[in-house]
């Protein structure tokens, strides 16, 4: 048996020598066949665990729990607009309890998202303060730059009501307001207003300040948790400018990818997007359409830069402007002239922009430090304001680029309860006092049947929440809704923990024991009765998560074919090989070999020929793995960094991924072997009768 | 009757041939006893080497019966064929079919490898005894493809022999080699005859390579025209080489 083992070895390896083209073509496509799946393989895995890090390092945890109840399934990338059910968790603090106990869990975070508005803030009412300011201060040069301000934005206005004017049904309403700001265009106004400052401001509050669009208006997503137990706990999470909120205080912190794509001042937006395409992208501006809207649309905004500076900075940048463009004339024109771009002199007007520019303006809507108004529709229908302060900005660390990933700011879980529309006990009371006295009963609308033409008793459904829309916003901010300034309150962790949350992240000690944990936390989670279900973070991620199972889906297709074809190809060789080999085959058969043997040293050939050009492909596999992990691969757009989790991917190549490659190659080389090999069996001894060298 | 190693009876074979059928052997009783050296000579296509194939079981009559080494070959599958093949047989073919990728040593031992049970030591001396004895000691790890005709020839012999078989069968063992070379093979093939008692079955259509044969069964048209041991002479007779130069051509 041995020696017959011996011989075959023997016969496999003189033949794979001897048939030069066979073992070149076999081998050449069991060596590209394992080279693509460990490298395939690997890329996927390590793409996996890449955005694996990304989602669990920078919002879900390794898994996320959230209420049995709900009717909606949890997603946190994709998806999630506003009306989602996902449920309650009643009171966090119990779950917390329950769940830090299992085995590997490091901790339980709540969470909950909320989507709040701002008003971004309003030229004319900023310059109007600032006016103030200098009338109180007697600061004479600050009152003239302020009148110019002034001037220069109701001339602004006046053109805008003008427009209107041309257009409008009915007249009256734009024409008294052109009255109203010739006005204050006049000369004789601000005469008057030297003389009687107090009388001139009451003009300006009464009657201008009206006039002025309404601030713009802001949407802000948040995430509202504990942003202690959060920063601890998300190593993605830095903070890169400001600080993190106190401890027990209320606060918020800006997502500063969000920031910078939508409260930024809308031409440093578009200087980005174009030093993105030109700069980064290497991309041209001539004769790309897009580029040259986007400058056009920068030209066109001039007046953010214009009515944001005060006249002592306009001068400046006058100064500064017809020095970088070498012409003269008024600020107005050289800054269209400035904003006008084209390739040659983008990044030095890139670089103007911020050295000179951003620093006169303001670049953000919200500045670290600002204490802004959110509003809100609560969960029980009711407006909702609260008065917040931003303590910083952060990013999520090697996402920074990334619009996928934790795209919301994060807010202290105490004013995210206020804004969801959790109430005290007390606030409970008063408000069924008042439905009784008024005789008001809220209804669930699956209810609402049996509310109406009888059935059960009377339903309180004070936390379930409403359909909400974009719609409703504008009327909300419209309507006066008490804003509640809470930005003083101090917290302790117990009411942090003590109350609700819609749905919390757990993370744990060793990742890789996750689907264990999941088990024993469903088990904690039914013993204590805490109706919640676990779900890991691919699923917690949304549509998001499951992109790389459709990756997968797709590369193990296209494996398939390739497989499938390397089949043929295989298969098709070796016949041809064996119709070589008849004769030799044949002489073995009379010498006195049996079929077996011939079947053996078939499948033996093709199995070493497997093992060896596979070692081989999967040695350079490795190697360009290896190479990749060391230099890494740029991710070229927002979408891959997410999936690499940073801007670039350090691929790993796993045994299991070495392993499964060589092992699929063999199945499939062997797969391919067994009609040729089995033809062979079929050699009549006679053949070797008929061979003629 | 039941000494006799090889025996046929009333053997027929018939091939089908496209529509047609070939009648090859056409009812052929022959028996040749143990350590005899006998040609079976006829010109193409008389059947001889269809004779051969039968003896040597790699094919089975269409009806009479082969027995060989005392076993009646119609009777056998596959399996027992070719244990009948590697036990008791050994084949000298006539363009050598030597194996390719094995040396004279390999394609030597191959037999006794396929046979197993035996220890490399006595494979290496058995190899060894058999290459000196076909004269080829020096090219022992030569390959087929470095050796003449006539060497790749006695590489063939030596195989054949490795096993000790009862009986040898050479189809046209030097059609493809020279004459003085082909003289020299039969004259090896019938040292070995004397030596070890080993039987010889040999076809030829070469007048001078029949006349080395101690025996002459003549074929043509698929029947025995003349058989010189049935003639009661033990030597080639004058009279079966006659009446087979008469017809004598080249095959193929």
């Amino acid at each position: 048996m041995i020696s017959s083992l011996r011989v075959l070895l023997l016969l496999t390896f003189r033949s794979l020598f001897s048939h030069k083209a066979k073992s070149l073509i076999v081998g050449g496509i069991i060596a590209f066949g394992t080279f693509l799946l460990i490298v395939g393989t690997s890329l996927l895995d390590s793409v996996e665990a890449s955005m694996e890090e990304s989602i669990t390092e920078s919002v879900t945890g390794q898994l996320q729990v959230y209420s049995a109840d709900a009717r909606d399934a949890l997603s946190l990338f994709g998806g999630m607009a506003m009306g989602e059910d996902i449920g309650e968790i009643d009171d966090f603090a119990k779950v917390k309890e329950v769940l830090e106990a299992v085995p590997n869990v490091k901790s339980v975070v709540p969470m909950g998202i909320n989507n709040s508005t701002i008003m971004g803030g309003n030229d004319f009412d900023r310059v109007l303060g600032e006016l103030q300011v200098a009338v109180d201060t007697s600061d004479a040069a600050g009152v003239s730059d302020s009148i110019e301000q002034l001037r220069n934005l109701a001339a602004y206005m006046a053109s805008d009501y003008e427009n209107r004017l041309a257009i409008a049904a009915d007249p009256t309403e734009s024409q008294e307001a052109l009255d109203t700001l010739k006005t204050v265009q006049d000369d004789a106004f601000w005469t008057d207003f030297k003389l009687h400052p107090a009388k001139g401001m009451r003009t300006l509050e009464t009657k201008i300040a009206p006039l002025s669009d309404d601030g713009r208006l802001l949407f802000l997503r948040s995430l509202g948790t504990d942003l202690t137990a959060f920063a601890k706990n998300f190593d993605r999470f830095e903070i890169i400018e400001g600080e993190r909120v106190p401890e027990g205080k209320r606060g918020f912190l800006l997502n500063k990818r969000l920031d910078d794509r939508f409260m930024k001042n809308i031409v440093a937006r578009g200087f980005d997007s174009l030093h993105k395409s030109v700069v980064e992208d290497g991309d041209k501006i001539e004769g790309d359409a897009k580029l040259e809207a986007l400058v056009a649309q920068n030209v066109r905004q001039y007046q953010r830069i214009l009515f944001e500076m005060t006249p002592a900075d306009g001068r400046a940048l006058r100064t500064e402007l017809a020095r970088l463009l070498d012409e003269d004339g008024e600020l107005k024109e050289l800054l269209k002239t400035f904003l006008d771009v084209d390739d040659d002199n983008f990044l030095e007007r890139y670089t103007f922009f911020y050295d000179q520019i951003a620093p006169k303006i303001q670049l953000h809507e919200i500045n670290v430090g600002d204490t802004v108004t959110m509003r809100t529709i609560t969960s029980s229908g009711y407006f909702k304001a609260i008065n917040i302060k931003c303590y910083g900005r952060f990013q999520f660390k090697g996402l920074e680029k990334s619009d996928l990933s934790g795209m919301f700011n994060l807010i202290d879980m105490i004013s995210y309860r206020d804004l969801y529309g959790m109430m005290t006990d007390e606030q409970r009371a008063e408000l069924s006092q008042l439905k009784e006295d008024v005789g008001v009963k809220a209804v669930k609308r699956e209810d609402a049947e049996a509310a109406l033409f009888g059935g059960d008793g009377p339903v309180e459904s004070a936390s379930t929440p409403k359909d909400k829309s974009h719609r409703d916003f504008d009327l909300d901010s419209r309507l006066k809704v008490e804003v509640q300034d809470v930005s003083g309150d101090t917290f302790t962790q117990e009411e942090i923990d003590h109350g609700m949350a819609r749905h919390a992240a757990i993370l744990l000690e060793d990742p890789e024991r996750i689907d264990e944990t999941q088990v024993a936390l469903e088990a904690a989670i039914a013993k204590n009765d805490l109706n919640l279900k676990v779900v890991d973070w691919q699923e917690a991620s949304g549509i998001v998560g499951q992109f790389v199972i459709v990756f997968r889906v797709v590369l193990y297709i296209a494996i398939a074919i390739i497989f499938l074809v390397a089949l043929v190809i295989i298969n098709n060789s070796m016949v041809m090989a064996t119709v070589d080999r008849i004769g030799e085959i044949g002489t073995m058969r009379a010498i006195g070999a049996k079929r077996g043997f011939v079947l053996a040293m078939f499948l033996l050939e093709t199995f070493s020929l497997g093992m060896c050009t596979g070692t081989l492909g999967a040695g350079a596999a490795v190697g360009l793995m290896f190479w990749l992990g060391k230099v890494g691969i740029p991710a070229t757009t927002d979408v891959l960094v997410f999936f690499f989790g940073g801007p670039r991917l350090y691929p790993e190549v796993g045994m299991i991924n070495i392993l499964f490659g060589l092992v699929v190659i063999v199945l499939v080389s062997l797969i391919s072997t067994l009609f040729p090999a089995w033809i062979a069996t079929r050699v009549q001894p006679i053949e070797a009768m008929q061979r003629r060298d | 009757m039941s000494s006799a190693i090889v025996e046929l009876n009333d053997v027929i074979k018939d091939y089908p041939l496209g529509k047609l059928t070939v009648h090859a052997v056409r009812g052929v009783s022959i028996r040749i006893e143990k350590g005899e050296f006998t040609a079976i000579a006829g010109p193409s296509g008389s059947g001889k080497t269809t004779i051969l194939n039968l003896i040597g079981c790699v094919d089975v009559p269409t009806s009479g019966k082969v027995s060989v080494a005392g076993s009646l070959t119609n009777d056998l599958g596959d399996r027992a064929l070719t244990a009948l093949r590697l036990h008791k047989l050994g084949f000298i073919f006539q363009s050598f079919n030597l194996i390719g990728v094995l040396n004279v040593f390999q394609n030597v031992e191959f037999p006794l490898l396929l046979q197993g049970g035996m220890s490399k030591g006595e494979r290496a001396k058995r190899v060894d005894r058999i290459v000196e004895e076909v004269g080829l000691t020096a090219h022992v790890k030569h390959r087929p493809n470095e050796l003449s005709g006539g060497q790749r020839q006695r590489v063939a012999i030596a195989r054949a022999l490795v096993t000790n078989p009862a009986i040898i069968l050479a189809d046209e063992p030097t059609a493809n080699i020279d004459s003085a070379t082909g003289h020299s093979i039969i004259e090896l093939m019938k040292q070995i005859n004397d030596e070890q008692k080993t039987t010889f079955i040999f076809s030829t259509h070469d007048q001078k390579v029949m006349e080395q044969a101690r025996r002459i069964i003549l074929l043509k048209d698929g029947v025995v025209v003349d058989d010189n041991a049935q003639n009661g002479d033990g030597q080639a007779s004058g009279a079966a080489g006659e009446k087979l130069s008469g017809t004598d051509e080249v095959e193929e």
